[in-house]
C-alpha cells in the first residue's frame, strides 16, 4: 500500500491562486467584458463574489464527501457507469483548459519574446517540465506552488510600486458614472465564471490534511487571487487607461514594459516574463495532473496510476498544437472569448456539480450509507494490522 | 538541503541571465542593426521614408575606424513595417528595434495622420511604447541628423537625456512617450500632443579652429509643443505658450520662470507646483477654474522690491500671480481659438466631475464647446526662499534692515 500524500491548506490555496492568476496575468479579460471601461477593477471585486457563488456546488460536494476522491464520489452518487460519464465530462473540460492554456502560453511566448522560434519548440519546452512535475505527483505540485505564487505576487507588487510615479488617478475616474448596475454584474458574472479553480480544490481536497478546512482553503486561495488580480487591473488601468489597455493582447506585460527608472531599472519586464513563464508551467502541470488523475479513474486499472497518463496527455496536446488551426491567434481569441470560455467553465464548475447535488438529494439515504461504508473500509485499511493473539499455554 | 540550494542558484542565475541583458535576440549584437532613433517621413507618392540612426557596431565585431558612433540609413516602403526592414537590401545585418529611443516625424507625416503608423507601433513585436515622439518642424526633416549631438553620441541619446533630466524642469517644451500619446488619444475629453524639434543654425563660429574641432553647423532646439486633433497635427505652441500645458497637464518641478514685475524681471525657480482644475456648471455650461500653487525660490531679482522683506514679498507675490495668470490664460485662449483642440483635458475633468453633463458635450466637445468655455486662472504663489543673500546685491547704501 502506497502512503497517501498530504497537502497543507496553503499549498492547495497556492495551487488555486497560481492557476487562476494566469488569466489576468496574461489576458486581463476583465478589461473587455462589460462595462469595459475605467470601472474594470470594480468588476474584479464583484466577480469574486460570483466566483464564490459558482464554486458553491463543488464546495458542498467536497465537504460532504471529504476523504473520498472524485472517482469514488461520483461513483457513489451516480453509480459506476454514471460516475465514469461524469469523470469523462470533467476530463474533457480539464483537457480543453490544458490545451487552450498551453496554446495560449506558447503563442504569447512567440508573440512577445521568441518570435522566431517555431511553435513546436516552445510547446516542447513547456511540456517537458510540466509533465515531469505532474508525474512526480500532487506533493511536488503543492511544494512548487508554494514557491511560484509568492514569486508571482512579489513581482506584481514590485511592478505596481515601480509604476506608481507614472500612474494617473484620472485614468480610473469617474467611478461608476459610465457603467450601469447591469453591465457591472454581467461583467462580474463573465469574469467570475472564468474562474474554474474550484475544480482544483475539488480534486486536491482528497489530499488535504484532515485538520485543514476545505472552506478555509478555498477562501485563502480566492483572497490571494482577488488581491493580486485587483493589483494587476489597477496598475494597468492607472498607467495605460482602459482604452489602450483593452487593445493589448497582454496588458500587464505592456504595463511592465513602461515602468522602470534610472540606469539600473531598465527593461525589467524580463522579471515579469520569468514569473509569468513559471506560473504558466504551474497552471499547466496542475491541469495535466488533474487530467491524468481523472483518466486513471475512468480506466480504473490498478496497474495504471495517474502518473502513467501524464505523458500521453502531454503528447496528445503536443500533436494538437501541431494542427494548423491551433497555431493561430484567431483560434485562441475564439476559444478564449468571453462567451465560449465562460460557458464551458460555467458548465463544468457549476452545472455538472449542481446536477450531482440534485441527484444526491434524491438518493441521499443510499449515498450516505455507501459513503459511510467506504470511509469505514478506508479507515480499516489505514489502521496498522493487529498483533496476532498469544498462544495459550498447553495449547488451550 | 543541497538540492534546495542548487534550485535556488538555478533560479537566481536564470533571473539574472534574463534580466541583465537588454538583448533578447538569439543573434550576437554584432549581427544586429540596432536603431536608436527613427525619422518617419512620406515622399510625394505617399510612401513611407524612414531614416534610421543605427549604432555603429561593425559586422565583424572589430572596433570602428571612424569617429562617428552612428550610421544613418534611409529605407522606403508602402508601409512602415516594410520600410523599416529595408526592402532595397542595403543593410547587411538583422534589424533590432527594441532599443529605439525616439520617433521623429516629419510635419508632412503628422499632418496626414498617424493612425496607420501607430497601428504598427502598437502591434509590431519589434516596436514598443516607450520611445519619445517628436515632430520635426524643419521643411527638410533629415536635417535633424546634421545637428550637434552636444554631450551625447547619438541624437536618440540627446532626447532621452534631455527628457529624463530636463523634462520636469522646463516650461518651454514637452517630452511625450508613445504610451502617453496613445493613452491621451483614447481618453475622452483630451487631445494629444507631441514634442517638437527645430534645427537652427549654430551661432557659434570658430573659424580659426581645426577642422575636426569645429562646432556643428546646426543645433537642435526642443522648445514648443505640437498640437494634435485626433491623429493629425493642427499646429504648434510657442515656447511661451507651452507653459500652460506644462502646468495643467504635466508635472513641473524646479522649473525656472521669469516674471515681469513693473517692467523689471524677477527670475525664480518653481520648486513645487500643484495644479487643481475645478468645473462648475453655470446655466448649463461648464466653467473651469485652474488654480496654480507655486512655491518659488528667487534666483535673480532685478526689481525694486526686496525679496527678503515680508511686505515687499507680499506685493511681489501679487504681481507675480497676476503676470503668470495672464500668461496661462492667454495661452489657453490661443489653443481654444486657433486650434480648437482640448490638449489640457478640460473635457476629461468635466467627464470626471460631471459625468452626466459630459454626455451632452462629448460629441462636439473640441469644435463647439471647448473654444467657448470660460477658463478662469488663479495663481497662488508663495516666495519661500530668497536665495543665499538677504538684500539685493550692489545696493551699498541701503537703509538698515527692518528686523
Amino acid at each position: 500500500m502506497t502512503k497517501k500524500i498530504h497537502l497543507t491548506s496553503t499549498q492547495v490555496a497556492c495551487m488555486m491562486a497560481a492557476s487562476s492568476l494566469m488569466f489576468p496575468y496574461t489576458f486581463l479579460p476583465v478589461l473587455r467584458v462589460p462595462p469595459a471601461n475605467q470601472d474594470a477593477w470594480l468588476v474584479v471585486i464583484l466577480s469574486v463574489l460570483y466566483s464564490i457563488l459558482f464554486s458553491t456546488p463543488i464546495l458542498i460536494l467536497s465537504n460532504k464527501f471529504r476523504g473520498l476522491d472524485v472517482g469514488e464520489m461520483t461513483e457513489i452518487i451516480v453509480g459506476k457507469v454514471g460516475g465514469r460519464v461524469v469523470n469523462a465530462l470533467m476530463l474533457c473540460f480539464v483537457l480543453f483548459c490544458f490545451t487552450a492554456c498551453m496554446l495560449a502560453m506558447a503563442l504569447y511566448l512567440k508573440l512577445y519574446v521568441l518570435a522566431e522560434t517555431p511553435l513546436w519548440v516552445l510547446v516542447t519546452f513547456l511540456l517537458i517540465p510540466l509533465t515531469y512535475a505532474s508525474m512526480k505527483g500532487a506533493g511536488t505540485i503543492g511544494r512548487l506552488a508554494m514557491i511560484i505564487v509568492p514569486l508571482i505576487s512579489a513581482t506584481i507588487i514590485f511592478f505596481f510600486v515601480l509604476g506608481l510615479k507614472d500612474m494617473k488617478v484620472e485614468n480610473i475616474l469617474p467611478i461608476l458614472a459610465d457603467s450601469s448596475f447591469l453591465e457591472l454584474n454581467i461583467g462580474a458574472i463573465l469574469t467570475g465564471a472564468r474562474v474554474s479553480e474550484i475544480i482544483i480544490l475539488g480534486l486536491f481536497s482528497f489530499y488535504l490534511r484532515e485538520k485543514d478546512s476545505i472552506n478555509g482553503t478555498f477562501f485563502k486561495g480566492l483572497t490571494i487571487y482577488g488581491a493580486i488580480n485587483v493589483i494587476i487591473t489597477m496598475s494597468t488601468l492607472l498607467l495605460m487607461g482602459s482604452g489602450v489597455a483593452k487593445l493589448m493582447n497582454n496588458p500587464f506585460l505592456t504595463y511592465a514594459r513602461q515602468v522602470g527608472g534610472g540606469d539600473i531599472l531598465q527593461r525589467v519586464q524580463a522579471l515579469t516574463l520569468f514569473t509569468w513563464f513559471s506560473g504558466s508551467i504551474m497552471k499547466l502541470m496542475i491541469y495535466n495532473y488533474m487530467g491524468s488523475f481523472l483518466l486513471s479513474k475512468i480506466v480504473n486499472n490498478k496497474k495504471l496510476k495517474s502518473r502513467h497518463f501524464a505523458v500521453p496527455i502531454s503528447a496528445a496536446a503536443f500533436i494538437l498544437s501541431l494542427l494548423r488551426p491551433f497555431g493561430r491567434m484567431s483560434t485562441l481569441h475564439y476559444l478564449n472569448s468571453q462567451f465560449i470560455f465562460s460557458s464551458i467553465v460555467f458548465s463544468a464548475v457549476f452545472i455538472l456539480p449542481l446536477t450531482l447535488i440534485l441527484i444526491y438529494l434524491f438518493r441521499y439515504k443510499s449515498v450516505n450509507k455507501a459513503t459511510t461504508d467506504l470511509l469505514n473500509a478506508k479507515q480499516q485499511q489505514q489502521q496498522p494490522p493487529q498483533p496476532s493473539a498469544q498462544p495459550q499455554p498447553n495449547g488451550k | 538541503m543541497k538540492k534546495k540550494k542548487m534550485l535556488l542558484y538555478i533560479v537566481v542565475i536564470g533571473v539574472l541571465i534574463l534580466s541583465l541583458t537588454g538583448n533578447w535576440s538569439r543573434k550576437e549584437p554584432k549581427h544586429l542593426a540596432v536603431g536608436t532613433s527613427y525619422l518617419y517621413d512620406i515622399d510625394e507618392n505617399g510612401d513611407i521614408v524612414i531614416t534610421v540612426e543605427y549604432l555603429n557596431v561593425p559586422a565583424g565585431g572589430i572596433s570602428t575606424t571612424g569617429n562617428e558612433k552612428f550610421i544613418l540609413m534611409k529605407h522606403k516602403g508602402k508601409t512602415a513595417p516594410k520600410a523599416v526592414r529595408d526592402p532595397e537590401l542595403v543593410v547587411e545585418k538583422d534589424f533590432f528595434g527594441s532599443h529605439n529611443k525616439v520617433r521623429f516625424f516629419s510635419e508632412k507625416m503628422v499632418k496626414r495622420g498617424v493612425y496607420d503608423i501607430f497601428d504598427f507601433f502598437a502591434r509590431g513585436y519589434i516596436t514598443d511604447e516607450r520611445p519619445y515622439l517628436i515632430v520635426v518642424k524643419n521643411e527638410d526633416p533629415g536635417i535633424i541628423y546634421k545637428s550637434d549631438k552636444n554631450f551625447s553620441d547619438r541624437l536618440g541619446d540627446v532626447v532621452v537625456e534631455m527628457a529624463e533630466f530636463r523634462g520636469d524642469k522646463t516650461l518651454n517644451g514637452v517630452f511625450i512617450r508613445t504610451m502617453e500619446f496613445m493613452r491621451d488619444y483614447y481618453t475622452e475629453g483630451k487631445q494629444c500632443v507631441m514634442g517638437v524639434v527645430e534645427i537652427r543654425p549654430n551661432p557659434i563660429s570658430l573659424d580659426e579652429a581645426n577642422e575636426e574641432d569645429k562646432p556643428w553647423k546646426n543645433y537642435a532646439s526642443f522648445e514648443g509643443l505640437a498640437v494634435f486633433k485626433g491623429d493629425k497635427l493642427v499646429g504648434y505652441l510657442s515656447k511661451d505658450d507651452t507653459l500652460s500645458y506644462r502646468y495643467i497637464a504635466q508635472k513641473v518641478e524646479d522649473a525656472t520662470l521669469e516674471f515681469n514685475v513693473e517692467g523689471a524681471i524677477l527670475t525664480a525657480i518653481a520648486r513645487r507646483t500643484n495644479v487643481k482644475v475645478d468645473v462648475e456648471m453655470k446655466d448649463g455650461k461648464p466653467e473651469f477654474e485652474v488654480t496654480v500653487h507655486n512655491k518659488l525660490m528667487v534666483a535673480q531679482n532685478n526689481t525694486k522690491y526686496n525679496v527678503s522683506d515680508k511686505d515687499d514679498i507680499k506685493i511681489l507675490e501679487e504681481l507675480i500671480c497676476e503676470d503668470l495668470a495672464k500668461r496661462i490664460s492667454d495661452s489657453i485662449k490661443t489653443v481654444q481659438t486657433e486650434y480648437k483642440s482640448d490638449i489640457y483635458g478640460f473635457g476629461q475633468q468635466l467627464h470626471i466631475k460631471h459625468p452626466y453633463e459630459w454626455k451632452k458635450f462629448r460629441d462636439n466637445w473640441d469644435d463647439e464647446h471647448f473654444p467657448e468655455v470660460k477658463v478662469n486662472v488663479v495663481v497662488k504663489t508663495c516666495i519661500d526662499f530668497d536665495g543665499q543673500i538677504m538684500e539685493k546685491f550692489g545696493q551699498r547704501n541701503v537703509k538698515q534692515r527692518k528686523y
